[in-house]
């Protein structure tokens, strides 16, 4: 007996005796017959087998762990699941592991094949050229087993993830559809997994703040830490479904990481190729970028209502300030982060000078672009919280789209064809215009917006919240 | 003796509705409650929030010691929840669907068979236990879903609409099976649209409209109330019975239809004593003379009945 039920379930359902026999026998004859009939038999089975394991535990893989959630939720299984006393872990890698088994049972098959054949099969049959051997060869198998199977885990953990995302919505418990995570892993692949496919002969080093790496191993290493995000992300958010309160520093601790991770790309040289800034300026400047991208990310993800916000108050009102601290909304907590690092970033730029530039070389404002950004982010949150305070939250998300989908793309459009595009700043973060009218449009609109929203809080949930 | 279950404040919003406000009350071990109120009252709500499945805005739940909001997991092992619309493993073999329960709800590896077997045998599918669940008829799914609830041998069971669905049988079968349960010292609250048979095993009927608490009361206090309806029978029909009857100052509301005459007595179990006394020196007819005890159904529409149905 395992000592995970969740996984056990899922042993039951995934792995029959039908499907033990039948999968070696089918990946067998198809690899036969590449091996034996097929031209360059030995390398196309190499290149046939390590695709046919991403494709079958990674992108299928991907599948199976959203679905795992999406099913249960179409047959009304998962209220029984939350009613055990399976903990969040356990149940987060029962899910991860047990909903995949059968697409690692296929995977497994293939990706045996191709270390048998690299193991094998003479080299030179495999890459008759040594500097078109694939990146992820370039120090031996187990390295590059290493990466595939890091890879192939992510995009399931991802799949699981989005799962995740659709339980997340409650306000429609019925309109679910897996395949999320099937579009997302095709987007993905060329990403993260060709590269690795690329010749070594393209291998370059990695600069990473004032150090230099081997592109596979830092590429391994990242593949590694983003993964363990990953896997805290489905964790969390399991805690969460489970009705765990969760740890408050966990989201700052990842949004940190990312800050740290990225702030550690832009290079001297690159920067002063590029603009005028002063180097740390542009590495605070993508940081800050990041900051606000997340910060739309997780509104997304979390859709923030009214009810969340009142037990969050009630709490502070009532002093008990580290359940508080664990409900805080994730979008305020990435919100803060941003302004944080935009303050940071325009002290930065007040301390070093510099020219920022524009891709086009023209001299842009940098105070008047991030506060325009920063004033437009908060418009949008306020946008946001009002639709998700009304009457019919469920439509909240969609109605918001509409809104910014007109206000950022459709109105200044109709602008420029008009031949106003001199009004965009009204609608478009402007760093090319006077600081003051880049800046002063976004906070009224800000202003405006927070205020119905508060007016609307007070409405539905009484002054006190 | 502190109560087994204690909620206290407890008020949950779903976006756009309040649906329990300020819900308070306490359950003692070994009662089994009728937790009744028309749809939307927030009867399914409030069993999730018992179940840690819903978080409330604020407010305390207590089973036993463990709070529910606090120590959510804990509580499972303490709580069986039957919902309203719960699903099945319809891949899995009756005893796989147990097995996972069992050992989802953390049963001993060494104990799981013989917990297997003692829960199909008190829910009748001991020989359906190697049938895939999608064979099953609804009645045995729900029995199956009792079983699922129960294997762990929790203090506590809650079901939602339990009898939902089966047939005069499958329902008669339910009933035994509550019973007993409660004569196993379980701590039950039930929900139903029938409230006939909340009767047959309900210690307290708990009355939900609109979110708020409207009663919690003991079963038997409304049927040992001061106020109650009196039945005569007669022998034969008895002019001038009604008039004789309304100068009693404890009687009102009389009703005569034929041999029959019904009214309302508002005296002591003394006065019921004296008055029969009264009725059978006097030389009325009376044949039989009974309490005809309101059921459940008739003290919730009596009280209830101005604003809702029962559901």
């Amino acid at each position: 007996m395992l000592p995970n039920p969740e996984f056990q379930r899922n042993l039951w359902l995934e792995i029959t005796p039908h499907r033990l026999v039948a999968t070696p026998l089918i990946f067998g004859g198809v690899y036969y017959l590449i091996l034996f009939f097929g031209e360059h038999g030995d390398q196309a089975l190499l290149l046939t087998s390590l695709w046919m394991f991403i494709l079958f535990a990674g992108l299928w893989g991907a599948y199976q762990t959203e679905n795992a959630l999406v099913t249960e939720i179409q047959n009304k299984t998962w209220p029984l699941q939350r009613l055990t006393s399976i903990n969040p872990w356990t149940m987060t890698w029962g899910k991860l592991f047990g909903s995949t088994l059968f697409a690692w049972y296929v995977g497994l098959w293939s990706l045996g094949v191709f270390v048998v054949t690299w193991l094998l099969a003479p080299e030179i049959n495999l890459f008759p050229r040594a500097d078109r051997k694939w990146i992820m060869l370039s120090h031996g198998i187990g390295p590059a087993v290493l990466f595939v199977v890091g890879a192939v885990v992510s995009i399931q953990a991802l799949g699981l993830l989005l799962g995740m995302w659709q339980l997340n919505n409650k306000f429609s418990k019925t309109k679910r559809r897996s395949g999320l995570s099937l579009m997302l892993g095709l987007f993905l692949l060329p990403g993260v997994i060709i590269p690795a496919f690329e010749p070594i002969k393209w291998s370059k080093a990695v600069h990473w703040y004032q150090w230099q790496f081997n592109e596979f191993w830092f590429g391994l290493a990242t593949l590694y830490l983003f993964l363990g995000w990953l896997v805290a992300g489905i964790y969390m958010q399991m805690r969460r479904e489970l009705q765990v309160s969760n740890p408050p520093w966990v989201w700052k601790a990842f949004l940190v990481f990312v800050l740290v991770y990225a702030m550690g790309f832009p290079q001297a040289e690159d920067i002063i190729s590029l603009n005028g800034l002063n180097f740390w300026v542009a590495r605070l400047l993508l940081g800050w970028a990041l900051m606000v991208g997340l910060t739309y990310v997780i509104l997304f993800w979390e859709r923030p209502d009214g009810v969340d916000i009142r037990r969050l108050f009630h709490l502070w009102r009532t002093h008990r300030i580290r359940d508080a601290l664990c409900e805080i909304p994730r979008w305020l907590v990435a919100s803060v982060m941003a302004w944080g690092t935009a303050v940071g970033l325009m002290s930065l730029h007040l301390v070093f000078g510099g020219t920022f530039l524009s891709g086009d070389g023209d001299v842009l404002n940098l105070y008047g672009l991030v506060t325009a950004v920063m004033c437009f982010m908060m418009r949008d949150i306020a946008l946001l919280l009002y639709f998700y305070f009304s009457d019919k939250p469920q439509r909240a998300l969609g109605t918001a789209v509409v809104y910014w989908a007109v206000l950022y793309g459709l109105i200044p459009k109709l602008l420029e064809v008009v031949w106003m595009d001199t009004l965009n700043p009204l609608f478009l973060p402007d760093g090319s215009v006077h600081p003051a009218y880049a800046i002063v449009p976004p906070l009224l609109q800000a202003g405006l917006m927070w205020r119905y929203t508060i007016h609307r809080w007070r409405t539905r949930f009484g002054a006190n919240g | 003796m502190s109560p087994l279950i204690e909620v206290k404040d407890l008020t949950f919003e779903y976006p756009g509705k309040k649906a329990l406000s300020r819900v308070s009350f306490t359950i003692e071990e070994g009662s089994v409650t009728a937790l009744v109120g028309p749809n939307g009252a927030g009867k399914t709500t409030l069993m999730n929030c018992l179940a840690a499945l819903a978080r409330p805005v604020y407010g305390h739940i207590r089973l036993q010691d463990v709070s529910v909001l606090d120590n959510p997991r804990e509580c499972h092992r303490l709580i069986g929840y039957l919902p309203d619309f719960y699903g099945l493993y319809d891949d899995l073999t009756v005893r796989q669907c147990l097995k996972y329960m069992a050992l989802a709800q953390g049963i001993i590896s060494e104990n799981i068979d013989n917990a297997i077997k003692i829960t199909s045998k008190r829910v009748h599918i001991l020989d359906r236990l190697d049938v895939k669940v999608g064979h099953l008829s609804r009645g045995l799914r729900q029995r199956l879903a009792i079983g699922q609830a129960i294997i762990h041998d929790p203090k506590i069971i809650l079901l939602d609409e339990p009898a939902s669905g089966l047939d005069p049988k499958a329902r008669h079968q339910l009933s035994e099976l509550l019973l007993e349960l409660r004569d196993g010292g379980k701590t039950l609250l039930v929900s139903s649209h029938i409230l006939a048979e909340l009767e047959d095993y309900s210690t307290h009927m708990m009355v939900i409209h609109d979110g708020k608490l409207e009663e919690h009361t003991s079963i038997r206090d409304h049927k040992f109330q001061s106020v109650r309806t009196l039945v005569l029978t007669l022998a034969r029909p008895a002019e001038g019975l009604t008039a004789a009857l309304s100068l009693e100052e404890a009687v009102s509301q009389i009703e005569e239809n034929g041999t029959s005459v019904e009214f309302v007595f508002a005296g002591t179990e003394e006065d019921q004593h004296h008055l029969l006394k009264q009725l059978l020196s006097a030389g009325w007819p009376v044949c039989a003379f009974a309490v005809r005890e309101k059921n459940l159904q008739e003290t919730y529409l009596e009280k209830f009945g101005a604003h809702s149905h029962a559901s």
